[in-house]
């Protein structure tokens, strides 16, 4: 019985860039101001409303995905995911599926049995799934995938 | 003097020369309206009392040389899928039936600059998805050529409205073909830009990748001077492009000496109204007369259109949709049980069953399993279609056809069988698809008095070799001003 199973963990971490302005729109991602000042027809979802990519949002996925020795992917592109739950007012939420903006990096840690690569599967840019209070919707945030090697 | 004979253009110089005021335009629009308004139903909205308010506001600006522009003063219709702050915006819907938006089009916010009355917002098909604006959860609007029949669609309450003079030009929008088709079945001029030059900043989204806004005017020099107020790069869209060609109106030259104009096989044969064709062949025969070479050759892949736009338009739609759930704005079901039932009471109490069908096809091609065999092989066949007419517009600066099959139907003949409605979308689609701009032009009418349109087609950045051979053939014929009279109910009244 000892060895029939082994346990693998992949981790999909994500992290919250420190940019000025939402990901796709000029609003404020401060936290703490006062009702309906952060928001506007595009984060807010609103009929007719367009997303504008913001260009710093993709220079520091750049430079993450460069210091996790990623391949940068040179054409890249957003896809919707399509769900109906009130976290989000289109009820799809902009992220990357086909061809997310990093690939195929890794991280070295210290383990008990000395340096250990964590492969990274891909980083993709994605708009924050919102905590039910609508200021905080599209803060954007980047999605690490590991490839699951993190043997315990 | 009778004002609403004049064109946009004629009636922005009297203002300006102080001969009309702003207030005698509107209350020659308004007094239309109260007339024809009850036959036709081209409007959603008409608001008066802000019309009113604006001309007093545009008629000082002009005063004091603030506004100096062609159509400063001129009153126009905004289709109703177009937002206007603070003002109803419901895309003939159920589920937008007390929507009013926190903002403005960019589009609508151009006319604004430029001194525009905005009177109302215009009847369309429910979400812009039909072609007879017979799905408008308002009612139908009708023909004001003959009301027994339709006006087209979607912009069908742009372009009865501009027919029926209840304004002197609107903004439609068109996806698939829903300027041009109705342009055509009412005797007025519409054009669909390049994809990328009209902002869809505002614009509430059918399908994101071909949805482009488009005048629709009595005239071609009116056309060209609506497209060039309209047309600005936006940083709010991504997909706008910064012309610099877009002093339109400087296309407005009565030559086509040499023009090289092709005719597809493909877009004469099967299924085209004889008469329909005749009135477009007799059309190409005035230009070559004006020095034009016409000249036919093969279009072969469009036949692939029809099945590529609604596999493509329909995915998009699907997603686009999806935010009118209940939650914030708009119709939400009055009795429900938890969230997920008061979305799908929400939705299926306020779509109509057009939307529906569309949302359930669209969803259908996006699920797994079927998205690379459907969506991802119409993309393929999207692409293919520009190829050919990127082939197409090495030989031709033109590509000159009918804007639909047949003249405008009956009321109440094509809903029953939406295979045949689709269908007539065959010439008007592809452009949509390959991102071309394309015209209608009035070309006649058919032996029941029904207006006939001719479809211009042009490379892409290529209004210019549009307005210029549209505006050659207006010139040769003189019909222009005549085809958008409101024949049926004016002539009675003896107004023109």
């Amino acid at each position: 019985m000892a060895k029939q199973y082994e346990t693998v963990i992949g981790l999909e971490v994500h992290i919250e860039l420190a940019t000025k302005t939402k990901i796709f729109c000029g609003c404020s991602t401060e936290f703490g101001g006062a009702p309906n000042t952060h928001t506007c027809p595009v984060c807010t979802g609103m009929p007719g409303s367009l997303p504008v990519l913001n260009k710093q949002v993709v220079e520091y996925a750049m430079a993450i995905g460069l210091a996790t020795n990623c391949k940068i992917t040179q054409v890249c592109k957003f896809d919707r995911k399509n769900y109906f739950y009130p976290d989000n007012p289109q009820n799809y939420q902009i992220s990357q599926l086909y061809l997310p903006i990093a690939r195929d990096g890794y991280v070295e840690i210290e383990s008990g049995s000395g340096k250990k690569k964590v492969r990274i599967h891909e980083m993709h840019m994605e708009e924050d799934a919102g905590k039910l209070v609508h200021d905080e919707w599209m803060i954007l945030h980047l999605s690490i995938i590991t490839e699951a090697v993190c043997h315990l | 003097m009778d004002l609403l004979k004049l064109t946009a253009l004629e009636l922005g110089e009297k203002i300006k020369a102080k001969e009309v005021t702003v207030r005698e335009a509107v209350d020659a629009v308004i007094g239309q309206i109260k007339e024809a308004e009850s036959e036709i139903h081209s409007f959603v909205t008409i608001d008066e009392e802000g019309a009113y308010a604006q001309a007093e506001e545009i008629q000082k600006k002009i005063d004091v040389g603030e506004l100096t522009g062609p159509l400063a003063g001129v009153p126009v219709a905004i289709k109703d899928n177009m937002c206007i702050e603070g003002q109803l915006t419901t895309c003939s819907s159920k589920i937008l039936s007390n929507f009013k938006p926190t903002y403005t089009a960019e589009a609508v916010e151009n006319l604004r600059k430029a001194g525009a009355v905005i009177i109302g917002k215009t009847n369309m098909d429910e979400f812009a998805m039909g072609s007879t604006t017979e799905t408008s959860y308002y009612g139908p609007t009708r023909n004001p050529h003959n009301t027994a029949h339709v006006p087209g669609g979607s912009s069908g309450g742009s372009c009865a409205a501009v027919a029926a003079s209840e304004c002197y030009y609107a903004l439609g929008s068109d996806t698939g073909g829903s300027i041009r088709q109705p342009s055509s079945f009412c005797g007025v001029v519409g054009l669909k830009p390049t994809y990328g030059t009209v902002s869809r900043y505002g614009l509430i989204a059918y399908g994101s990748s071909l949805d482009q806004i488009g005048p629709v005017a009595k005239d071609v020099s009116d056309c060209a001077a609506i497209l060039e107020t309209i047309a600005s790069h936006d940083p709010k869209d991504s997909t706008s492009m910064d012309r610099d060609d877009c002093d339109f109106t400087e296309a407005l030259v009565d030559d086509v000496k040499g023009l090289r104009i092709g005719i597809p096989r493909d877009y004469m044969g099967e299924g085209l109204d004889p008469e329909v064709n005749d009135a477009v062949m007799k059309a190409a025969k005035v230009l070559e007369e004006k020095g034009a070479i016409v000249e036919a050759f093969d279009l072969r892949l469009v036949k692939y259109a029809i099945p590529a736009y609604y596999t493509i338009a329909d995915a998009e739609a699907s997603s686009n949709l999806e935010r009118f759930d209940g939650v914030k704005y708009g119709y939400r079901t009055k009795d429900y049980d938890g969230l997920h039932n008061m979305y799908k009471k929400t939705r299926s109490e306020g779509f109509g069953p057009e939307v529906k069908r569309r949302i359930m096809l669209g969803s259908f091609v996006l699920s797994s399993g079927y998205y690379d065999a459907y969506y991802l092989k119409a993309l393929r066949t999207k692409a293919l279609i520009k190829k050919e007419f990127d082939r197409a517009f090495r030989n031709y600066d033109i590509i000159l056809g009918p804007a639909a099959p047949t003249t405008a139907p009956e009321l109440g003949k094509s809903l029953s069988d939406p295979m045949k409605m689709y269908l007539g979308d065959i010439y008007t689609i592809s452009v949509n698809l390959a991102g071309l701009p394309g015209m209608s032009v009035p070309v006649g009418k058919d032996s029941k008095g029904l207006p006939i349109g001719m479809q211009l087609i042009g490379n892409v950045f290529e209004e210019k070799t549009l307005i210029r051979a549209a505006y050659t053939y207006e010139c040769a014929t003189k019909k222009m001003h005549e085809t958008p009279a409101n024949v049926g109910l004016m002539s009675e009244k003896e107004v023109r």
